[in-house]
């Protein structure tokens, strides 16, 4: 009964005054797919698909994709099934994550690096109307090598 | 750990799948200014907020987005910037605090909590004031599955206590204090700045390295925020010029070997304004990401048009406040209009041929010294001259326009003898057709002189069927109809000069139709009889024995 009202208390937030923000369908079409590494002490080890979104709309390029500009950075590839690179990006590695906060004076601070044996990365890039399927491979960069992680195949709807 | 960490545990352990679907939350527009396609998308979810907290989300999330368009250079920008909320309905109010960071003071300043939060936040990540969640992967697959095209994400915790962190994501309490540390983090995510202040590095050793408001470089020609020195002395002593941009010592977490531009920062204290290096940074960003020609007519960007014709071209700026954007528009690479929004191409200025008309959009605030991105909208443009003077064709009676939009004339009429594309011709006379060319053009044909003697048997563009009884005649001639539109008509009879010698007008509703002309008067000789509406017309050779 109580999931029943709740349900219905949603129902009704749903169909109210707030606005609805118009999500215009630009033609272009993008993904977005989480993926989980797992590791020990901060080193990846295994990389698996967390969650994939396949909507229309631009993803816009915040960050300049350099691995120079992180210390120690997982590199993942995308393929087609034809094999050609279809994106690229370098991230941090998600294991050794930053933690940055400040006291409310503003002016004490920590900015902690702290190792997890779990991680996420979130990667968004555009994508051409006819790829139907994707092979994604991982690496961890260690002294400049890059060493597999895992390779995931992913179905585009 | 979580009681819903458990069920998911357990539901990812029965079903055998890995993959995770986020929930489809309630999509709130807190703050509309266009195509998120073309804007740059903010999306704020709570955590901590039950279905009964949807109105203090909704208040909450607007209270970032009215402290993000009162923090400079943002609030010059506001058109450049969408809010959104993903309204994330926890079970239970509030967020953890255990209460076990080291840094904790007893007694606490805050009770010890356990709430069942969507997002799974919680206070003494490492530090008490360290407010996040384990499960990012989840955060992101909420923003990817409710609103894909966002750009950055920060996550509002529901507690009053003072509380945020940084990362990939922004995590911030509702205490007021704590939206200045995701205005800090805006400054690396949004705007790839680095950090001013020192933090114990290891790796302080001398070098060259430079980012955009961190350098190691000490010879000024170099360095990257040259272009804002002026007095100060180099390097630059904090206390003396420090109102002045210069080269500070300590940054990029060392006390020595790296500077920055300013003092104070807020790259290096919160509370503080973002120094002008990072202040133009977030400008160049918001420049970059967001096409100042929001919209542009015509949509059509290759146009012909007549050496006659007048073309209005406009763009819809993205527009700042106060508006520092600016259009320049140019043809052939001329500068003509500057500081509009529209240009009128008067084509009868330009030559016969192809020219380009370009509008230029740029922000000329004066808060920069680099270069910022300019967008540039073409049309390519024939200028043409009208097909005049081109023949009509002749088809028995039927005259064909080579144009549209026809009128027919006879010279030494200026009225129009017909205002189709085809015309059946039922005088002889000297003719001509104005109408629009292939281009779109307003163009007159050359003058035919045409007989129209040899009659046609049906009415253009209808089945009707009309005969003539007897023909050749004597005083009466009657005429037969059967298909005529029942309309009004004129029936009249024309010399070979086109002279209206007999003329009836009448409405015709009986089909078949029949009536007996008396031609009493008429000569020995050819004659013509012509039946006609406003959309069509008969023309008959008829003989007067």
């Amino acid at each position: 009964m109580v999931a029943v009202i709740l349900h219905l208390l949603f129902a009704f937030s749903q169909i109210g005054c707030a606005q609805t923000v118009s999500q215009k369908k630009s033609g272009q079409r993008a993904i977005a797919i989480v993926l989980k590494i797992t590791g020990k002490d901060g080193k990846p080890e295994q990389m698996e698909l967390y969650s994939k979104t396949v909507f229309e709309g631009k993803v816009k390029v915040l960050k300049s994709n350099t691995a120079s500009q992180f210390s120690e950075p997982v590199h993942v590839k995308f393929f087609k099934e034809s094999g050609e690179l279809i994106y690229e990006e370098y991230m941090q590695n998600p294991l050794k994550r930053h933690i940055e906060s400040f006291e409310p004076d503003g002016v004490i601070k920590n900015n902690e690096v702290a190792n997890d044996s779990n991680g996420y990365i979130n990667i968004r890039f555009g994508i051409e109307e006819n790829v139907s399927s994707m092979k994604v491979e991982g690496y961890v960069i260690v002294n400049g090598k890059e060493a597999l992680l895992s390779t995931i195949n992913i179905s585009i709807p | 750990m979580k009681i819903k960490s458990h069920l998911l545990l357990l539901a990812l352990l029965f079903f055998g799948t890995v993959q995770i679907k986020a929930q489809v939350f309630k999509v709130d527009t807190l703050l509309y200014s266009g195509d998120p396609d073309n804007r740059i998308n903010l999306v704020i979810m709570g955590d901590g907020y039950t279905i009964s907290d949807t109105t203090l989300f909704r208040t909450n999330a607007m209270s970032v987005v009215n402290y993000f368009l009162s923090t400079p250079p943002f609030n010059k920008y506001s058109n450049f910037f969408n809010f959104i909320g993903i309204e994330v309905i926890s079970n239970e109010s509030g967020t953890d605090h255990p209460g076990n960071a080291p840094d904790e003071t007893i007694p606490l300043n805050q009770p010890i909590n356990v709430a069942d939060t969507y997002l799974e936040t919680s206070f003494d990540y490492g530090l008490h004031r360290v407010v996040s969640s384990n499960n990012l992967g989840l955060i992101y697959s909420v923003a990817n599955t409710n609103f894909p095209q966002y750009d950055m994400i920060n996550v509002i915790v529901n507690s009053p206590y003072y509380g945020g962190s940084g990362g990939g994501i922004a995590f911030t309490s509702m205490d007021v204090a704590a939206f200045e540390v995701f205005m800090h983090e805006l400054g690396h995510s949004f705007a790839e700045l680095s950090d001013e202040y020192e933090y114990g590095s290891s790796n302080c050793n001398p070098g060259n390295s430079q980012l955009i408001n961190v350098s190691q470089e000490t010879d000024t020609s170099l360095l990257v925020w040259k272009n804002w020195l002026t007095t100060a002395a180099i390097p630059t002593q904090p206390g003396t010029d420090c109102n002045l941009i210069g080269l500070y010592p300590g940054a990029y977490y060392c006390p020595v070997n790296w500077y920055r531009p300013k003092c104070n920062c807020k790259m290096k204290f919160l509370n503080q304004p973002y120094c002008e290096v990072c202040a133009e940074q977030i400008i160049y960003k918001i420049n970059s990401l967001v096409n100042l020609n929001d919209d542009f007519s015509p949509q059509d960007t290759t146009l012909t048009i007549c050496n006659s014709d007048v073309q209005l071209f406009t763009v819809t700026q993205v527009k700042s406040n106060p508006n520092t954007i600016q259009t320049q528009w140019f043809v052939d690479g001329i500068p003509v209009v500057n500081n509009d929004t529209a240009y009128t191409f008067d084509a009868s200025l330009f030559t016969i041929g192809m020219h380009q008309v370009i509008a230029e959009s740029y922000d000329s605030t004066y808060e920069v010294k680099k270069a910022l991105t300019t967008y540039r909208k073409i049309w390519d443009v024939n200028v043409v001259s009208p097909l005049n003077d081109i023949a009509f064709t002749i088809n028995g009676n039927n005259l064909i326009s080579p144009y549209t939009q026809s009128q027919w004339y006879v010279v030494g009429d200026t009225i129009p003898v017909g205002s189709t594309d085809v015309l059946n011709c039922n005088q002889a006379g000297n003719y001509f057709v104005t109408g629009l060319d292939t281009n779109g053009c307003f163009a007159t044909s050359d003058t035919i002189s045409t007989a129209c003697t040899t009659g046609i048997n049906n009415i253009q563009g209808t089945n009707a069927e009309i005969q003539i009884v007897p023909n050749p005649f004597r005083d009466v001639v009657n005429i037969y109809a059967t298909g005529l539109k029942p309309s009004s008509y004129h029936i009249s009879v024309t010399n070979v000069l086109g002279q209206i010698l007999e003329r009836k007008e009448m409405k015709i509703t009986q089909d078949p139709f029949h009536l007996e002309l008396t031609t009493g008067e008429l000569q020995s000789g050819i004659y013509f009889l012509i039946i006609k509406n406003e959309d069509s017309s008969y023309c008959k050779k008829i003989i007067r024995e």
